[in-house]
């Protein structure tokens, strides 16, 4: 049962609770998600946290998709997901959950999706200069200087053709 | 709805002399972890904080991706390792829910025991080190005399002190006998008189008060904006708690409160967190006297662990607050993507907005407050 | 150091039998200090301390004493080299010349010195120098914060210490530890409690020891104003605590708890007998308190301990007048 207004959404179903642990899931556009999470937000329901699936590989996703995860403060418990594909960028929803800044940055920094109008879109769990998103499906680490141990360097030639890790 | 909490970005400038940087860096005897906070300061008041985090970045949901959901399983533990039974127990319970295998009566009852215990070894190691933090040295060492009949209890049945695969998919990997419970039962009634200790010792100290009243107020519209749980809420008088809220194993045949207080300051949270472990042991006790016999696994679990397709949530309260895991399933032994929500993640996100105001002095008693576990915070 | 002066010839080697045996005190006072603060903290906190070394693990403290001795003087590149070499002299040096200043028994004094009261207060105001020089010598925010801490604390706490020692100093109508310590015939804390207690927390603070131990917070600031110092002269700073704690208990005893007088054991035992047991007090007090905050121990020395000693001070006044 929804009892809450959401314009922004193209689709929603309801899930089985107690299989899913999830009471709602929609669907929306990435730049519709400031409007969603409005919606949510005055309905007093809080961001659980934003997550990003790499599914580049399933055929009926095709591209990055972000979850975002919004429950309700109080009686009765009701969880609801929205999903919202990314071609290009996704949108910041921190004008209106403040606490999505940090899941906002660990999505870019882990999956290299751009998050337009966040204040402070820096890596936050890899170093700033690091390269490369981990959880990314087709994430390789084989850059030979990362691998340096002090004192041994990996000639490139070494890294492209023998094993990658030191 | 509160104004948006600037994402604090502290560039040094280069006009102004009045203020100063200090780095209270990855290496600090009070930042928990290797956490870093740069810190705008002028004189001894915080002007502003930025907290830069990644140094205990261990890769965990990368970690998911490439292994079964056993072999997944002793990762959870040391996810946040003070509370490595409830989310190893949490994990179980998640595939269980997910796979829709039921758990044994008696492995449920163990599961609490179990799972209360860590909570209090949890906040005793934290009202330990909290005080240590603001200087008290004492404390310290009776906290962690108190913990080590703890572990001593737990590590007869599991083998570990501090991360443990106790849980399997299904029950739990070995039964207890009455020794153990026995054991537990003692160390409830010895425990009770020990809190009343503390308190005396501690709560009632006015050096102690002093540092904690009136302290890094986090209010309950901090809840909305960043959703903030666990006892740091509770301190605001907001009554959340997952036990409450959804009940997960058999929470819901136990009698016991969820332990509030008012004001948001860092006393408020030593009282919650004082309170919860007198809840746990109210727990314990009518978890030691109702167990049943019976056997502690599922008669029939897969052997291989494969979740219907799709999204699966599961959430627990570890002793920090909500502990979320969200996976993504494909139909296969392995998942799609696993992704871990901890509360201290949340909490250190709100520093920004808690700190600045206050003094140096303060943001040690602050920090040590709101109880975060870095490895926690960086998986 | 008159008594030296004279037993030698020289008065030169009398001197320096003089200082090699305040010197020897420091030292042997040390040692003995440090192992009880090591037991008495350990018992606190049901453990037991060194008890390995030497019998009850007594000659514990020398061998980290020689370990400390033998560590590699490590000068970081960014110090001040001035201040940072002379701090741990100035912080040091004051205390030991104030060693023998204090009477231990009814004959027993290096130097007897009719304005001693004065000198000592004005010697401990020396430490703040030094805390200052290294904190600033250092170079390092750290140390920095420390040690402004340090001086705001210390200047702080000296306001109340001399209003809880005027009183006395008013009954006696005398600035000799020597005089003070002899008119007792019953110890002056029974008509001074308020001046007592408001000496004893002063004196705790200006030695730097919890709960006033702000200038070196561990948990907050590393190791305070001497985060960058190792080896020796750190070793110094160590020393050089330990021997304040004893000038500010043997003050005490001389001024309110009657010197070395006591019935049946000698005098310099009764007197060494009190200055532990005040220092054991002090022990007491840092292994069971946290920590003020910076901005409460101001106030507490403003708001409270001032109004009070001042109060106490005109009471005095008033009474003797009377």
């Amino acid at each position: 049962m929804i009892d809450l207004v959401l314009d922004g959404v193209t689709g929603s179903t309801e899930i089985e609770f107690d299989e899913r642990g999830l009471h709602h899931r929609h669907e929306a556009k990435a730049a519709d998600m400031p409007a969603v999470a409005a919606a949510f937000r005055t309905a007093r329901f809080c961001l659980e946290h934003i997550t990003c699936l790499d599914l580049r590989q399933v055929e009926e996703v095709g591209a990055f998709r972000v979850d975002y995860q919004f429950n309700r403060i109080g009686n009765p418990l009701d969880r609801h997901v929205v999903q919202a594909i990314v071609t290009d960028a996704a949108t910041s929803i921190t004008a209106v959950y403040p606490g999505a800044d940090w899941y906002e940055r660990e999505v870019f920094d882990m999956h290299g999706v751009h998050v337009d109008g966040h204040p402070n879109l820096k890596r936050l769990l890899m170093p700033e200069d690091y390269t490369g998103h981990p959880l990314c499906k087709d994430f390789l680490d084989e850059d030979p200087e990362r691998h340096q141990l002090s004192g041994v360097v990996i000639e490139p030639e070494e890294a492209a053709g023998g094993t990658a890790d030191a | 709805m509160t104004p948006l909490a600037p994402s604090m970005q502290l560039v040094p400038d280069e006009q102004d002399s009045e203020t100063y940087y200090l780095n209270m860096g990855p290496q600090h005897p009070s930042t928990h972890g290797v956490l870093r906070l740069r810190l705008h300061l002028e004189g001894e008041r915080i002007l502003g904080v930025e907290p830069v985090i990644g140094y205990g970045h261990r890769a965990h949901e990368k970690m998911a991706e490439n292994r079964d959901y056993l072999q997944f399983l002793p990762n959870t533990s040391r996810i946040d390792y003070l509370s490595g039974m409830i989310y190893n127990l949490g994990y179980c319970q998640a595939i269980e829910k997910a796979m829709q295998i039921e758990v044994p009566e008696r492995a449920e009852y163990i599961r609490i025991i179990c799972g209360e215990m860590n909570r209090i070894s949890s906040h005793l190691l934290w009202f330990g080190t909290y005080l240590l933090d603001l200087g008290g040295f004492t404390p310290f060492l009776y906290a962690f005399d108190d913990r080590e009949k703890i572990l001593d209890i737990l590590d007869s049945v599991t083998g570990s002190r501090l991360t443990y695969s106790y849980g399997r998919f299904g029950g739990v990997c070995m039964d207890v006998d009455d020794t153990f419970l026995r054991a537990v039962a003692d160390f409830c009634d010895y425990f009770a008189k020990r809190i009343e200790e503390y308190h005396k010792l501690v709560t009632h100290n006015v050096i102690f008060r002093h540092r904690t009243k009136g302290v890094g107020v986090m209010g309950a519209d901090l809840e909305l904006d960043y959703a903030v749980t666990g006892p740091c809420l509770r301190a605001a008088g907001v009554a959340r708690d997952v036990r409450k809220d959804e009940p997960y194993g058999i929470y819901e045949r136990f009698d016991f409160d969820v332990v509030t207080a008012e004001g948001g300051d860092c006393l408020a949270r030593h009282m919650v967190r004082m309170g919860e472990m007198e809840q746990s042991l109210k727990i314990i006790g009518q978890a030691v006297r109702n167990i049943p016999d019976g056997p502690v696994m599922a008669a029939k679990v897969p052997k291989r662990i494969r979740p219907p397709e799709g999204e699966h949530y599961f959430a627990c309260e570890s002793g920090r607050g909500h502990f979320g895991m969200y996976f993504r399933s494909d139909g296969t032994d392995v998942p799609v993507r696993m992704k871990l929500r901890t509360p201290s993640f949340v909490h250190v996100s709100t520093m920004p907005v808690v700190l600045p105001g206050t003094m140096l002095a303060d943001t040690v008693a602050i920090l040590g407050s709101i109880d975060i576990v870095i490895p926690e915070i960086d998986r | 150091m008159t008594v030296f002066l004279h037993l030698f010839d020289n008065p030169w080697i009398g001197i320096a039998a003089g200082t090699g045996a305040l010197m020897g005190f420091v030292t042997v006072n040390a040692l003995w200090l440090i192992w009880l603060e090591r037991k008495v903290s350990a018992r606190m906190q049901r453990r037991y301390g060194p008890t390995e070394v030497g019998p009850f693990g007594l000659l514990q403290t020398v061998a980290d004493m020689l370990k400390l001795i033998g560590k590699e003087l490590i000068t970081p590149d960014h110090v001040h080299r001035p201040l940072y070499l002379i701090a741990p002299v100035l912080v040091f040096a004051p205390l030991v010349a104030l060693l023998s200043l204090l009477p231990i028994d009814a004959d027993w004094v290096f130097h007897d010195f009719d304005i001693a009261l004065v000198l000592l207060l004005a010697f401990s105001g020396l430490n703040v120098i030094g805390i200052f020089a290294a904190g600033w010598g250092s170079n390092n925010k750290y140390a920095l914060l420390g040690a402004v801490r340090a001086v705001a604390q210390n200047i702080s706490y000296e306001i109340p210490l001399l209003l809880a020692v005027i009183p006395i100093v008013l009954m006696t109508r005398s600035l000799s530890l020597h005089e003070i310590a002899s008119a007792q015939a019953y110890p002056f804390i029974l008509v001074q409690p308020l001046a007592f207690i408001i000496y004893f927390i002063s004196a705790t603070a200006e030695t730097n020891r919890a709960p006033f131990d702000i200038p070196e917070a561990e948990s907050e600031l590393i190791a305070g104003f001497h985060t960058e110092y190792s080896g020796m002269r750190f070793g110094a700073f160590f020393l050089a605590e330990f021997t304040n704690m004893v000038i500010v208990c043997a003050v005490a005893t001389i001024l309110f708890l009657g010197g070395w007088k006591g019935p049946l054991l000698p005098g310099w035992l009764w007197f060494f007998i009190k200055v532990y047991g005040l220092i054991v007090v002090m022990m007491i007090f840092r292994w069971t308190f946290p920590r003020l905050r910076f901005d409460q121990l101001m106030t507490f020395a403003w708001a409270i301990l001032v109004p009070l000693a001042l109060v106490n001070l005109l009471v005095t006044i008033v009474v003797l007048k009377l």
